[in-house]
């Protein structure tokens, strides 16, 4: 289905880990401020998630 | 220059010493690994992957350049387990930072369609998650016992 101008580009860094929890964990993790504060240097998320929302990453001084 | 085929990046919280004797020393791949390794890490001895109880050698290679604890190249030949492609090249860098290490392994040099591609690109990470646990938390991750099991290994 694709043509030349919709050709598909690889992604430039797939990055794959294991951990030893379950998805819903990990999916709160990486959506939910008050985990991504703990791992991301203090920096918080701010997003509903929703498709075509948009989504903003914090430092903790409030600076996106 | 092409692009290496496959690069993995990962910070451990161990002294660099740590994760190199991890991955150089067959009792403790095997607990993470599930394969034994076993070389005098001169540059051009053998390297050796056995199957934990030794009964079958696995993958094999050479040692190209060895500079504890910073940096390995070995070759990866796959020929044991019944695969004939052209060895590819397996590259361990550690650089030390404070409390942890980052660990870069690159693996390159696949022919076209290479087989053992696909295979390392899942297997890499199964490998290095399970090492992480295994250095942090004192004990390897249970899918790779699971994964011993499911392959018929003790």
């Amino acid at each position: 289905m694709t043509d030349d101008d919709e050709r598909v580009v690889p992604p430039d860094v797939i990055y794959n880990i294991f951990i030893r929890t379950k998805p819903q964990h990990v999916w709160d993790a990486l959506t939910k401020s008050e985990f991504t504060r703990q791992f991301f240097f203090g920096r918080t998320v701010e997003s509903d998630w929703k498709i075509g929302s948009p989504w903003k990453l914090l430092f903790p001084d409030g600076r996106t | 220059m092409s692009k290496p085929e496959f690069v993995y990046v990962i910070f451990i919280e161990a002294p660099a010493t740590k994760v190199w004797d991890a991955l150089t020393t067959g009792e403790q791949t095997k607990l993470f690994w599930s394969r034994y390794v076993q070389s005098d890490w001169k540059v051009g001895s053998r390297v050796e992957f056995y199957t934990n109880d030794r009964s079958r050698l696995s993958h094999d290679g050479e040692v190209l350049e060895c500079d504890p604890p910073r940096r390995l190249v070995m070759t990866f030949n796959t020929a044991p387990e019944g695969n004939p492609e052209r060895p590819s090249r397996v590259t361990y860098e550690l650089e030390q930072r404070a409390d942890e290490t980052k660990l870069t392994v690159t693996h390159e040099g696949f022919p076209p369609e290479s087989k053992v591609l696909p295979g390392i690109s899942e297997g890499w990470p199964r490998i290095l998650s399970s090492m992480k646990s295994y250095l942090e938390r004192g004990a390897p991750m249970a899918m790779t016992a699971r994964g011993r099991a499911e392959r018929g290994e003790s």
